[in-house]
This record gives structure tokens, C-alpha cells and sequence, in this order.
């Protein structure tokens, strides 16, 4: 029994995923590994309030982060893969506001490219001036640890982010300027309970370069990160990699 | 409406005042130097302000002036997720090295009323001039109209001398 549903499970998922499609997996979905797919976990921190904050991520022509360089080369995206935009209204795991997101994505390397809120039905911020990427291995649950959202304009209480909120008034930052950032995945953070039977890799990232507006919408850069992500000036650095 | 009609009104002098009165680019420095905010000049300086960074050649400010402008083109307020990417030819890509910027300069330089997309865009252009290490430095709206009065081309070049010259008499920048 407990076969054929997995069977059923498995047959689900194929026929709900292509290999040039994404996306979000919701409390109770089928899970299965499949080798076309990658799953992404990430957790958002309760501290930064009612943020419904929602993230937008490209896939790149590249198949690896590596080798990096001390300077980040820019996202070379691939016009045949469809934008992913995160949804905060169907987190796969919310255990008493402990909130947890999964998406199955086509295998390959991501950009976090915007964040929004408030599931404004607008792109939000472009984060084209600095941000980070990852890898998405195929087979695997990859841990992104926790995507961070705030509002410029309002004080974060995130640790990460709260030296770049609340000092600018709105004039600065109108409509809306919102920022995020990642909080790598370490051993302590478990992953819930229904996926514990899925290879885990923490996912590994780097900086990105700058990209155009694209969106023409309102800009700004993931803040530094420590062992990930630096600036020297406006240029994004792998601050990991000596400068040759 | 009152707001609309005189954004058309400054708009119209000031695109009149670039076809007759083109300011002389070497006087500028001088005049933008040693400006001294009068009372509530302040309140304005969002949008009346000017850029300088200490050691930056003017040609290095122009191409920086362009990058920033091509970040700051054409911003819509609610902009959609779109499918894919990259989209649109006529982005403009960082280093401002994708064509020449046509209307960048009368899209942001201009911009003399409110409204949100036009903050969009001078926020745009606040921040990546922020990130490049700029200064940034109030200006009364005369003395800004001057600055940017003239064609795109015309005034990158004066914002661009500006922001290479000699160090402004105002003690400290203001926030991106």
C-alpha cells in the first residue's frame, strides 16, 4: 500500500512538473526526489513581523557558482527559464509562526533578483546593484537557511538588517524600498520533519554582480554578508577569494 | 491639478531655458561650491542636489552620471514579475556601455515635480550614486534649474564637472 502511494505521489509530481517549471510546494503536497528537480527550503525569522515578504529568483546559463572570482561577475540569466516569485501565503511548514518554504525548481544556479511585500501584485525592489546566487542540486533538498526581509523606512529587528532601517524618512525611500538578505543554513536548523528522508545539502552562497533594471522598478543591494558577500564601492565581492 | 499644472509650467521653463540660457560649465563650480542653504532650502534638497566625490576624474564622474541614469530610466510604479528575462532592448546595462542614453537626461535631470515615479527615479539615482562613494549635496532649486538646465548630453557634462571639482563648501553630505 504504502508503495502504491508513493507511486501516486511520484506520478503527481511529474505530471504537475516539467523540467522548465517551478514551483511552490504547499503544506501536505507530495515530495519526491526526482532527478530534474531541486528542492529549495527556506525559513523566514518571526522577528521581522507581519512581513509577507515575497522573493523573486532568475536562473542563471550557468550550471555551477564555481570557480569565483574576487570580483563577482554578474548574472548571465537564462531567457528560457521562467522567474520564480516566492509566495508568503503558503509556507510549507507553519509551526506556531516557525514558518518554512518549499519550492521545486529546475536544477541549476539562482539569483535572488527582487523582494516585495505585502503580496503587492508589483515586482518590489530590484536588487540589481549587488546580490547573492546559489546552487539548486538536482536530487537534493537545498537548504537556503532563512531569506530576510524589511522595509527601509521601518526598524528591523533582524540582527542582519537592522543597522539599515529606520534612519531614512520616507523621502528616501518612497514608496517602498525594501531590502533582504540570507542567513546561510548551519546544522542547528532542522528541516521539518517530512522531509528528514530527502538527501540535504546546505546550499553554498556567492555574490553576484550588478545587472540592469530591468524591472524598472526601485533599486537597491543585498547588505554585506559576512564570508559571502562585500562591496568595494559598488562592485560586489567574494570577499572568500583574494583579489589577484 | 495645481501640482500637474506646475510641474508642466517648471517643465516648459525649463526646457525653454536649455534652447536660450545654457549656463557656462566653467563658471559652475564656483557658484555650486559656495552655495549656503537659505531657509527652507532644506526641505527640498531630496530633489535639489548634486553630486562630488573626492579625487574622481570628470570622466569618470560622466560614466558613472550615465550608469546611474540608465538605473533610473523610466521607472514604473507597479512594475509586474515579468516572465523571463533579460527583457527589453532598450534597458540600459550597467556602465551605461548599451547605447547612448537618448532621453535619460530629460527623464531624470528634469524631474522638477513630485509625483511617485518620478521619486522612484530620483531615489534610483541617489542610491547608485550612494553606492559609488558619492557625496551628496543640497542645492537651492535656482541654482539646481541651472545645473541641469540644457540637453541630457549638455548637462551630464555640467553634473560631471560639478561632481570632480573642487570640494563643496557644505560641511557634510546627506543620506542617499
Amino acid at each position: 500500500m504504502k508503495a502504491a502511494i508513493a507511486l501516486v505521489s511520484i506520478l503527481m509530481l511529474s505530471s504537475q512538473t516539467s523540467a522548465e517549471e517551478a514551483r511552490q510546494v504547499r503544506q501536505g503536497q507530495p515530495v519526491a526526489v526526482t532527478s530534474d528537480l531541486a528542492y529549495l527550503l527556506f525559513r523566514e525569522d518571526p522577528r521581522q513581523g507581519p512581513g509577507d515578504f515575497e522573493y523573486v529568483l532568475a536562473r542563471e546559463l550557468q550550471k555551477t557558482i564555481l570557480p569565483l572570482d574576487h570580483v563577482a561577475a554578474p548574472p548571465q540569466f537564462d531567457a528560457q527559464a521562467s522567474l520564480i516569485r516566492t509566495d508568503a501565503r503558503y509556507p510549507y511548514v507553519n509551526d506556531a509562526g516557525q514558518k518554512s518554504y518549499l519550492l521545486a525548481v529546475p536544477p541549476g544556479v539562482y539569483s535572488i533578483v527582487a523582494v516585495t511585500y505585502k503580496r503587492m501584485p508589483a515586482i518590489g525592489t530590484c536588487l540589481c546593484m549587488g546580490t547573492v546566487r546559489f546552487e539548486a542540486r538536482a536530487g537534493m533538498l537545498n537548504d537556503l537557511g532563512y531569506l530576510l526581509g524589511a522595509i527601509e523606512d521601518k526598524p528591523s529587528r533582524l540582527p542582519e538588517l537592522a543597522s539599515y532601517t529606520g534612519s531614512l524618512d520616507w523621502t528616501h525611500t518612497t514608496p517602498a524600498l525594501a531590502l533582504m538578505t540570507v542567513r546561510p543554513s548551519t546544522d542547528e536548523m532542522g528541516a521539518p520533519s517530512s522531509l528528514r528522508t530527502l538527501p540535504r545539502t546546505r546550499a553554498k552562497y556567492a555574490a553576484a554582480g550588478k545587472f540592469p533594471n530591468y524591472f524598472r522598478t526601485m533599486i537597491n543591494r543585498v547588505p554585506p554578508i559576512a564570508g559571502v558577500l562585500a562591496y568595494e564601492g559598488d562592485r560586489a565581492i567574494n570577499p572568500q577569494v583574494p583579489e589577484r | 491639478m495645481r501640482r500637474l499644472v506646475g510641474a508642466c509650467l517648471i517643465l516648459t521653463a525649463v526646457l525653454a531655458s536649455s534652447a536660450t540660457a545654457e549656463t557656462s560649465a566653467a563658471s559652475l563650480p564656483d557658484d555650486i561650491r559656495t552655495y549656503r542653504p537659505a531657509p527652507g532650502d532644506a526641505e527640498n534638497f531630496w530633489r535639489y542636489f548634486f553630486f562630488w566625490k573626492r579625487g574622481v576624474t570628470q570622466e569618470m564622474a560622466r560614466k558613472d552620471l550615465l550608469e546611474c541614469a540608465a538605473y533610473s530610466h523610466g521607472p514604473v510604479l507597479w512594475a509586474r514579475v515579468p516572465e523571463r528575462m533579460p527583457i527589453g532592448e532598450d534597458v540600459k546595462g550597467p556602465n551605461g556601455t548599451e547605447g547612448g542614453y537618448g532621453l535619460v537626461g530629460a527623464a531624470i535631470f528634469s524631474l522638477v515635480e513630485g509625483g511617485l515615479v518620478q521619486r522612484i527615479a530620483l531615489a534610483n539615482m541617489r542610491r547608485c550614486m550612494g553606492f559609488k562613494e558619492y557625496g551628496r549635496y543640497g542645492l537651492s532649486s535656482a541654482l539646481w534649474r541651472s545645473l541641469n538646465a540644457g540637453t541630457p548630453d549638455k548637462t551630464i557634462d555640467q553634473l560631471a564637472i560639478v561632481a570632480a571639482g573642487a570640494d563643496p563648501s557644505q560641511p557634510k553630505g546627506l543620506a542617499p
